[in-house]
């Protein structure tokens, strides 16, 4: 698949910390890309040397093959950027604030005008078309952020934690615009939320202090990880013959009991029925499979690189 | 164009939307320095070098408030946008810097200049001969150069210190006390002349000399327009340099 974004050795240091430490990756086309990482990870000064706000101090970056360096205005024309914080011009109403988005992004002043009122109608907010932002809400203000975003209608829309702190309806309906928005631009998420990140996006990448410490699909990351699944298995009753018969099992690498369950990992290649032949159905009450959510996967990865640096 | 004229209106409309919030200072400035003039100063000292003193000093005083209100102005203005987010909102944008510090520029210029010409209508209603028409179209237009290159500084300040103490403690530590070397209220001719070496490399001596020698009080020397306008270029520039290299300094 062709490269939409391709960074290289890319870094940047703010006095004595590296925010970004020689970061090197590629974006596809059409896809949605999340980027995933506590707080100070890096994400935000990512975004703001992506949107050209940011100079790096080192590295080279392309973007649908222009030199970001060199062509950074060029880049400014086909980009969109929602930011974390609110920043739309708060003596404006809703609706110029769409407008002159579009006006600087080359638009004529009447498409300008009818783009923004198409993006407000999509975000359900034509009745606050003519308010001002401090007269909103924080989640009608966060959908009239993508909606600026989108009205220069972008081939790369970058946006960053844009579904932080909003309702269910807000949220939804920025995914819902999101998703719709695949097959037109490529777009850049980042986000703490590991639940609708693996919901919605087709790759995700880890970035901790500054480092990539993970990047795949969603499945892979699963596949990829070094947590294993888990298998809850109670009795109906405590014996200890149980533990003697699982702890004599071929198949299982590590057992924790608890009264009458207990939680068992297995080694590769066996499944639990491997075990469960050993006892008969009056005995087991109840069995489950815990597979690692991918919120437990990262922060797994991220505590690893923070304790090893 | 349309981008430097979208910009533009988007800045006038907080004037246009709340008039009564920039107009009844002007009014208040107007009236008081009528006063202070007319019946305070004059009755004190009626001329200065045969000159009647309200129309020795109105000039100087119309070019002070044009430069402490473009500065402030334009100051205030780009620190409200960098405060609330929208200058990097702005700056993600495709126009170029040159096209949003022109906007900002002639946002400060036009509101300052309104400013000024209300002043300026208060003493002309009021005085019987502030100089004629025509000469006070001259000194409107050195004001307007004195305009940009306030509101330029102001932008550079803003954007250089991201904080309001900054730019009111440079205004009165550092340009108000130059003010008593750059002719506002002595003409720059009376120094000895390191002095008046020192009166010119202020940019507000230019604009107070000129503006005397529209109503030919003091004699007119082409030289002062064209520095005036270097300072006001080299203003502008630097204030596109500071906003083109904002956060990447």
């Amino acid at each position: 698949m062709e490269a939409s974004i391709s960074l290289k050795n890319v870094s940047k240091q703010y006095g004595l910390r590296k925010a970004l430490k020689q970061v090197s990756f590629g974006v596809e086309k059409n896809t949605i890309f999340c980027l995933v990482g506590p707080s100070g990870a890096g994400k935000t000064t990512l975004l703001n040397v992506l949107t050209t706000l940011v100079r790096p101090d080192d590295g080279t970056i392309y973007i649908h093959g222009l030199n970001l360096k060199t062509r950074a205005a060029k880049i400014r024309a086909f980009t969109g950027y929602v930011p974390e914080s609110n920043t739309l011009n708060p003596v404006s109403t809703i609706f110029e604030n769409l407008r002159i988005h579009g006006i600087l992004n080359g638009l004529p002043g009447d498409k300008a005008s009818t783009r923004a009122m198409r993006q407000l109608d999509r975000f359900e907010m034509i009745d606050h078309a003519h308010d001002l932002p401090p007269e909103l809400s924080y989640g009608m203000q966060r959908r009239a952020l993508v909606a600026r975003a989108l009205v220069s209608q972008p081939e790369i829309l970058y946006l960053d934690e844009p579904t932080a702190n909003v309702d269910y309806p807000t949220r939804r309906l920025i995914w819902k615009v999101l998703n719709e928005w695949r097959d037109r631009a490529t777009i850049f998420v980042t986000s703490r939320d590991i639940q609708e990140v693996e919901q919605h996006a087709d790759r995700i990448m880890i970035l901790a202090d500054g480092d990539i410490i993970m990047d795949g699909a969603p499945e892979s990351l699963r596949t990829d990880s070094a947590r294993p699944v888990e298998y809850m298995l109670r009795f109906k009753s405590e014996n200890v013959q149980y533990r003697k018969v699982l702890e004599s099992a071929e198949a299982v690498k590590a057992l924790e009991q608890n009264g009458r369950t207990f939680t068992l990992q297995l080694q590769d290649g066996y499944g639990l029925e491997t075990v469960l032949r050993n006892f008969n159905d009056e005995q087991i009450e109840q069995f489950t499979v815990t597979k690692p959510s991918l919120n437990e996967i990262i922060m797994d990865l991220i505590h690893k690189k923070l304790a090893l640096d | 164009m349309s981008k430097f004229f979208t910009l533009l209106s988007n800045e006038l409309q907080q004037v246009v939307r709340h008039p009564n919030r920039e107009v009844i200072p002007v009014l208040i400035f107007g009236v008081l320095s009528y006063i202070g003039l007319e019946f305070g100063l004059q009755n004190l000292i009626p001329t200065i070098q045969q000159v009647d003193t309200t129309l020795w000093f109105l000039p100087g005083l119309i070019l002070f408030y044009l430069m402490f209100v473009a500065y402030q102005y334009a100051n205030a203005k780009i620190l409200e946008k960098v405060e609330s987010g929208y200058l990097s909102a702005l700056r993600s944008n495709a126009a170029s810097p040159w096209t949003f510090v022109f906007a900002f520029i002639a946002d400060t210029l036009i509101v300052s200049i309104v400013k000024a010409l209300i002043i300026v209508g208060i003493f002309a209603i009021l005085t019987p001969d502030i100089g004629g028409f025509i000469p006070w179209m001259g000194i409107l237009g050195i004001g307007a150069l004195t305009t940009v290159f306030w509101a330029g500084a102001g932008i550079v300040l803003g954007l250089l210190r991201k904080e309001y103490l900054a730019a009111s403690q440079i205004f009165s530590h550092i340009i108000l006390p130059l003010l008593a070397v750059t002719g506002l209220l002595i003409p720059i001719q009376v120094y000895p002349g390191q002095i008046e070496l020192i009166t010119l490399l202020i940019p507000a001596t230019y604009g107070f000399e000129l503006s005397r020698a529209t109503l030919g009080i003091v004699e007119f020397q082409g030289w002062m327009l064209a520095a005036l306008f270097g300072w006001a270029i080299a203003a502008v520039s630097l204030a596109v340099y500071a906003l083109h290299t904002e956060g990447r300094r």
